[in-house]
């Protein structure tokens, strides 16, 4: 910049610098701050609409059901979809699978059980009738 | 005033999650980003709109963070995201009213800045000479016109001005130069029009 242009410059500057910097409102910040923990308050304290229907679902059906009942429901929604999407076993498939094998073990006890009756009933009734 | 060490150590503690340190970090930073957004978005409510936006971002936000010094410009970031969207959203709300550039009061308003005999502090009493050199500045490109108000009219330093806008000092210290020229380029093309119309008539 040449001398002139300098000079020139510091008036311009110095007309500028006549409105002065920006006042900054004295309760903005303080604002902010509650804006901002305010904010941070809702998202921990307040759960979403849907989350609040999840919550009561699953509520409801543990009552309905008892938690193995949830176990199985969740499973049979989840399972499947989950487990092609993601190709391995997920939480959900893994408790399906148990759970069915449980059933299965405790289904073929019964089955177990009940032809050894049978068959103590058809011996007994043999004896019986010699 | 903290210095960049001990905005730092405040925004450190903040990170960890004391509430009083997050008071005492907002209430430093909040100037910046206020005159930041208010040179952008030229309009108080607005900025001040930003600044609460900001802070909440912010706050969720600054775990990521990971260099403290750093706190300052990364707000700023911040603050010119939200604000930037604003200015998308709503092209161009009521804001200051200017002076126009070709009306008869800016061409002698260029001419009086140029006469010598009439002393800057008589000139930056007019509330007419004001007006109109900040119509100049607000016809200047954004990158020429952002350091200018940062640095000449809110007063902050280049290294301060560089953080709010998040580029170099070298940068904004340049910027600034080219502002000042262009302005200058400006007001003196404005008195020549003006001698040029006269003759002409």
């Amino acid at each position: 910049m040449r001398p002139d242009q300098e000079r020139h410059w510091e008036r311009v500057a110095r007309i500028v610098a006549g409105d002065g910097p920006a006042a900054v409102p004295s309760d903005l910040a303080a604002r902010a701050v509650d804006a901002a923990l305010g904010a941070a308050a809702d998202t921990t304290q307040e759960p979403t609409l849907l989350g609040r229907l999840v919550w009561l679902g699953t509520r409801a059906t543990v009552a309905a059901f008892g938690l193995a009942g949830v176990l199985v429901i969740a499973a049979h929604i989840g399972g499947p979809q989950a487990s092609s999407m993601v190709g391995r076993r997920t939480p959900s498939v893994v408790a399906t699978d148990a759970l069915s094998s449980w059933m299965h073990t405790r289904q073929t006890a019964l089955e177990q059980e009940a032809v050894t009756l049978v068959s103590f009933g058809v011996a007994g009734e043999q004896e019986g009738s010699r | 005033m903290l210095d960049a060490h001990e905005l730092a150590e405040l925004f450190s503690r903040t990170r960890s999650g004391e509430r009083r340190a997050f008071r005492d970090w907002v209430e430093h930073v909040t100037p910046t980003v206020y005159r930041l957004a208010l040179r952008m978005l030229r309009n108080e409510a607005d900025a001040e709109d930003v600044v609460q936006e900001t802070m909440v971002r912010a706050w969720q936000g600054m775990a990521g963070l990971r260099d403290a010094q750093a706190s300052l410009s990364w707000v700023c970031q911040i603050a010119r995201n939200v604000a930037l969207d604003r200015v998308r959203g709503v092209k161009r709300r009521a804001g200051m009213r200017l002076m126009s550039l070709d009306g008869d009061h800016a061409q002698h308003w260029a001419e009086t800045l140029g006469d010598a005999t009439r002393s800057p502090e008589e000139l930056a009493d007019s509330h007419e000479a004001r007006s109109f050199v900040r119509a100049v500045i607000e016809s200047l490109p954004e990158r020429h016109r952002l350091p200018l108000l940062l640095c000449e009219l809110d007063g902050m330093t280049a290294e301060e001005a560089a953080a709010a806008l998040g580029c170099p000092t070298g940068t904004v210290e340049s910027r600034l130069h080219r502002a000042r020229n262009a302005l200058g380029k400006k007001v003196r093309g404005i008195a020549a029009q003006h001698r040029s119309w006269r003759w002409w008539r």
